[in-house]
């Protein structure tokens, strides 16, 4: 009954002579929820992607059912029973929801015609499973996040799936939604289906998972039961060194002088009435589900949105925040929510992604751009925020992604603002770099540096922010002080 | 020290232009052999270097498009409308009067309001690609039929020829053995390696083509730095096309139309990614002068038709292409 | 239920629009628009370009604009009627028309080979193709003008319908081979529509690692496309030099700009996996109507580039600007 329904054995993978994955074994069991844990380069999703069909792996043989490949095709593990969700969701927005629903299936079939009834029996079995009630012909692209995710969750079960496996399947979720997810997740175990989970959530992994199999740098450190472990063992096996959860208090700020203000700020489709105060020095919060408006008032604070109604103050004065130029020159920082498609330029060095912000200072009047000085300069960043590897040549998308979001973070930091706005500062960052750029935020805080968060996280959320506005549909539905930022009252205010 | 500079070394050994170095040599060491006391003379070096500059500048133009993550498809027709312009204008005004001090004022006269006019199509590129956000390769396809057209209703669809000779007559000025079109491109590359290398602009506009949401988000203003861009690009079309109507005394709308695809070929030869964030002018000047070597070494055997020169261009694109993928990407092994 | 909003935010919708307005408004001016001639000149005159059209809409879809296939189609076209339109060959049309098919097919498997390989821009990789096929046809094969004859000639001079207008009494034709025109787009949109290769298609077009994962084959879809394509384009090629009754084999060259523009007016995006062969009908016929009906409108010829170019422009930008975000926050990008 507890016979292994997939497993790796001896996996190796590797990139240009990086190795990805080394020697990597593991087993997953029918009617388990199996969360693989690891930082962000630690191997988890090569191994996925080496289930999935998507990589060859190296050497090593991959067990479904007691059959052994030494590689398979994307159709093939389909076929294998294998279903994967992924983090991006890889859906098709110009086609409609029944066709994205049943198409993997179609394809699956092998067949070389595509049935129109049979694709709609299977979207609507797959919309029932999950209680999925969105207009079947509606294109994905016209539909909210949530609804795509649920989508994407919706499509893997149409199958008679074997093995279902969750990329960051709740990462646009709300907690509602997660409930009924993991509702299905149980139905499935009943049915002898294995569940890989991949989730950032700490609670969600302890929700759900039956075992927990920790990656590092590209091997398997330890595969246990979920009960065994508790949050610290968790940090430790996943970074392999006793981190130190710092439980300094939230800065507070000097609330005699407020650096920003809103009065009555509307932004048509986005939000509206929205009343702020920024203190110098402080750390603010604005907390919120996926389209509860946090995102765009970050967004409108950094010149990106057209202000339907309501003003902005700085220093008491009435300020035009209209375009991201006149943000800047009123130095405000914006550290975006995407890193890799807003944050980052990939394929070029770090002295480019750093001086890009400020190359007028980097330049000589009549516009040549020293490129002596901007090297210099980002060598600081790179020292000033232990960036690794620290060469400042290297191109960005070498760097793991605690290493870019600093990047990142220096291009701004560089020039000098006088308040930084970061979307989700620490998204898909691991755990190790997490401390580092709390760390960094509560020291430039500290320096008079008036900081916003933007983001979904309660737990970054309460170990940074003094105050929080909580969002909620388009709305501040609770600002919380001090001792009422708590993790209960942020939940609360935003469901 | 040893370690960094046998890095240097490999960085320079993957490099484009080491790359185009090694073919320029190759085709120098073929034509010495293949064609000797005919290739390595100075006439032909000449002839070589007339007859580079038109689409060399072309290829700059299509190159800081391209770096900027976007093409220019309509500079021949930018080009053309220049010269027609030029042409017409001069022979309005000037007829058959020789080169004194009253005509060479005209002509510079002309020449500055033509490169406006290049540059204001140009821009007009950068407003659609910027500000209206219509795909680079559409708004350059589309901008380049309307002046196609413009050209067209100016010349009724004709021909303009007889060009004045005061005019044509600068194009056999020569300093040395380099003709004075050869210059021209020449000081048009070293301005343009300036911008590209040198200034901020140059970087923004890399970093444009390498990811513009980035771009956007560091506060760089993506429109209007396109619009330089295309102006820029507008600019280079519009000295292309006065060079063209010196040396041929002719204009026409739909002249040269084969340009835009070769343009194109010495981007990617010269190392340029077509999508964008990646190439070096110093490239683009070595690819041309290597593919107008090939085309004489071609062109002196006379059994071959020109028209083998395309097969040759379309072959050299693709493999070119092929190459600088596998060369790239040899380290990577995804399915 | 019809959802009128949903209908304005379409593009179609606009284009059928103008391409109404225009017909009304050549149809004060001369009265000869729609009339049986009128409607017969402007199927004649669509047709070629109909065919070419589908070419052009199978590479939008699934990666972008494919720019070679004039020369493809003037190679094909050629090396058949070089064979088969000189005078000798009186047999079944159907061999020249395979024999054209066939080296259509392997000039687009050529493309489809280096599109489903790698990852490059299709706008150069037909360049490169284009400028070969070309190439070959002028230099190897010393292409020229010639007068068709036989088979081939007789094929293109059949006439399905003919028709006599009552008023003005002049004459208009419809050449049989308009049914190959309605045979080709009932078959791809057959294709497109029930089988796999088609909806992986629009798959690829939407998110091609997404297609991927879902099991379908990219790469092979990627080459079918191509090689469909290319045979398509030299049935175009035929159909044309049929038509005309000579190999002219420079004709077709630069039409690749006129359709790509009628693609976009129509609304298909390039490499999105939006539009279908409606699309491809709406922009060419609105294009050819404007083209064809200039003079009676009383605007001299040589105007059209200009107006081609126009409107090209504003078609895009109306198209790209009508599907803004809903609210407030700027668009990125």
């Amino acid at each position: 009954m507890n016979a292994g329904v997939l497993s790796v054995e001896h996996i190796s993978k590797s990139f240009g002579g990086v190795h990805a994955l080394k020697d990597v074994s593991m087993q997953i069991r029918a009617g388990e929820v199996h969360c693989l844990s690891g930082e962000n380069g630690s191997g988890k999703s090569t191994l996925i992607k080496i289930i999935s069909g998507y990589y060859k792996p190296d050497s090593g043989k991959i067990c479904v059912d007691g059959n052994e490949y030494s590689e398979m095709t994307p159709s093939e593990s389909i076929n294998h029973g294998i279903q994967v969700i992924y983090q991006d969701f890889s859906l098709f927005p110009n086609l409609s929801v029944m066709e994205n629903l049943s198409i993997n299936a179609e394809v699956a079939r092998g067949g070389k015609m595509v049935s129109y009834k049979r694709m709609r029996e299977t979207a609507q079995r797959a919309a029932e499973k999950i209680n999925l009630k969105v207009d079947m012909k509606a294109k994905v692209a016209d539909l909210s996040v949530a609804d795509k995710q649920m989508i994407a969750i919706a499509r893997a079960l149409v199958h008679e799936a074997k093995v279902i496996i969750m990329d960051e399947a709740t990462a646009s979720l709300t907690r509602n939604e997660v409930n009924c997810l993991f509702e299905v997740i149980h139905q499935l175990k009943e049915e002898g289906v294995a569940i890989v989970f991949v989730s950032h959530k700490l609670d969600e992994v302890f929700e759900i998972s039956d075992s927990i199999t920790f990656f590092r740098n590209g091997m398997n450190v330890i595969s246990c039961k979920a009960s065994e472990i508790n949050e610290e063992r968790f940090s430790y096996y996943m970074t392999g060194r006793e981190i130190q959860l710092s439980q300094t208090k939230p800065l507070k700020g000097d609330s005699t002088r407020i650096v920003l203000e809103t009065k009555n700020l509307t932004v048509e489709g986005a939000f509206e009435d929205v009343n702020i105060q920024l203190y110098k020095g402080e750390i603010f919060g604005i907390a919120g589900q996926l389209g509860s408006g946090r995102t765009e008032l970050a967004m409108t604070l950094f010149g990106m949105a057209d202000i339907k109604k309501g003003e902005i103050f700085m220093e008491g004065e009435p300020v035009n925040i209209s375009s991201v130029t006149k943000a800047k020159e009123l130095k405000i920082g914006y550290v975006p929510e995407d890193r890799l498609t807003e944050g980052l330029f990939l394929g070029q060095e770090l002295v480019e992604n750093v001086a890009i912000t400020h190359l007028p200072q980097l330049s000589s009047r009549a516009g040549f751009y020293n490129k002596k000085a901007a090297g210099e300069e980002t060598t600081q960043w790179i020292e000033t925020l232990s960036i690794a590897p620290g060469k400042r040549d290297n191109l960005a998308q070498k760097l793991s992604g605690g290493n870019q979001q600093k990047v990142v973070l220096a291009k701004w930091l560089a020039c000098n603002p006088s308040i930084l706005i970061l979307n989700g500062p620490t998204v898909g960052v691991d755990i190790g770099a997490k401390q580092d750029i709390y760390d960094l935020l509560n020291r430039y805080a500290s320096q008079g540096m008036s900081i916003i968060i933007a983001s979904d996280d309660i737990l970054e959320i309460k170990k940074l922010c003094n105050r929080v506005a909580v969002m909620k549909g388009g709305r501040i539905n609770a600002l919380l002080c001090g001792d009422e930022v708590t993790e209960q009252a942020l939940v609360e205010a935003s469901i | 020290m040893v370690e960094k500079s046998r890095i240097d070394f490999k960085k320079t050994m993957n490099s484009p232009i080491f790359r185009i170095g090694i073919l320029m040599l190759v085709v120098v060491i073929l034509g010495a052999l293949l064609m000797p006391g005919k290739f390595l003379t100075a006439g032909n070096f000449t002839s070589i270097a007339k007859q580079l500059s038109e689409y060399g500048i072309l290829a700059l133009a299509v190159f800081i498009c391209m770096l900027s993550g976007g093409i220019d498809l309509s500079v021949v027709y930018i080009a053309n409308l220049c010269g027609i312009i030029m042409g017409t204008m001069l022979s309005k005004t000037i007829g058959n009067s020789d080169f004194n001090g009253s005509t060479a004022l005209m002509i510079g006269v002309f020449t500055v309001f033509v490169l406006i006019i290049g540059c204001a199509c140009g821009a007009l590129n950068g407003i659609l690609i910027g500000k209206l956000r219509v795909p680079a390769m559409l708004a350059t396809l589309g901008s380049g039929q309307l002046i196609l057209g413009i050209s067209t209703v100016i010349t009724n669809g004709q021909a303009i020829t007889g060009v004045p000779t005061a005019f044509t007559k600068l194009a056999g000025i020569k300093i040395w053995i380099f003709p004075l079109n050869f210059l021209v491109f020449i000081l048009c590359t070293f301005v343009m390696y300036i911008i590209i290398s040198k200034t901020s602009f140059g970087l923004r506009t890399l970093l444009i083509g390498s990811n513009s949401k980035a771009a956007f988000f560091s506060g760089v203003r993506n429109n209007r730095d396109l619009t330089k861009v295309y102006a820029i690009s507008g600019l280079l079309a519009a000295i292309s096309g006065i060079i063209s109507t010196m040396r041929m005394s002719s204009a026409k709308p739909d002249y040269g139309t084969s340009y835009i695809m070769f343009s194109i070929l010495i981007c990617v030869f010269g190392g340029t990614d077509p999508n964008g964030g990646k190439g070096n002018v110093l490239g683009i000047a070595l690819a041309t002068i290597v593919l107008q070597m090939v085309a004489t070494l071609m062109n002196m055997f006379q059994n071959l038709s020109t028209f083998y020169r395309d097969i040759v261009w379309g072959a050299l694109l693709l493999t070119m292409l092929i190459l600088n993928y596998i060369l790239d990407n040899r380290h990577v092994t995804k399915r | 239920m019809l959802n009128i909003k949903k209908i304005f935010n379409r593009t179609e919708t606009y284009v059928i629009f103008i391409a109404l307005l225009f017909g009304i408004a050549v149809e004060t001016v001369s009265g000869q628009f729609f009339s049986n001639t009128g409607m017969i000149n402007l199927a004649r005159a669509s047709m070629v370009y109909l065919v070419f059209g589908i070419t052009e809409m199978l590479s939008l879809t699934c990666a972008g604009p494919d720019v070679s296939y004039p020369a493809l189609a003037s190679l094909a076209a050629y090396i058949t009627a070089n064979y088969f339109g000189r005078g000798s060959y009186s047999g079944s049309i159907i061999v020249p028309f395979l024999v054209c098919m066939a080296i259509g097919a392997a000039c687009g498997m050529i493309n489809g080979f280096i599109m489903a390989k790698f990852n490059f821009p299709s706008l150069i990789v037909t360049l490169g193709t284009s400028s070969i096929f070309s190439g070959i046809m002028y230099g190897p094969l010393k292409a020229s003008n010639t007068i068709l004859h036989g088979t081939m000639a007789e094929f293109g001079s059949a006439n399905l319908l003919a028709a006599t207008n009552a008023e003005s009494g002049l004459k208009a034709n419809l050449p049989v081979q308009f049914l190959i025109v309605i045979a080709l787009y009932l078959i791809v949109f057959f294709l497109l529509r029930y089988t796999l290769f088609g909806r992986g298609l629009y798959a690829i077009g939407s998110d091609k690692v997404a297609a991927e994962r879902s099991g379908f084959k990219t790469g092979r879809i990627t080459f079918l496309a191509y090689t469909l394509g290319g045979t398509v384009a030299a049935i175009g090629g035929f159909m044309y030099t049929c038509n005309v009754g000579a190999i002219s084999p420079s004709d077709l060259m630069g039409g690749e700009m006129i359709i790509i523009a009628a693609c976009t007016l129509g609304g298909i995006r390039p490499g999105a996996g939006v539009g279908g062969l409606f699309n491809v009908i709406i922009g060419v016929v609105l294009l050819i109507m404007i083209q064809n009906n200039l003079l009676m409108l009383g605007i001299p010829l040589y105007y059209q580039d200009v107006f081609t170019g126009a409107i090209i422009l504003l078609g895009t930008i109306v198209a790209i600007n009508s599907q803004r975000t809903r609210n407030g926050i700027k668009k990125v990008g």
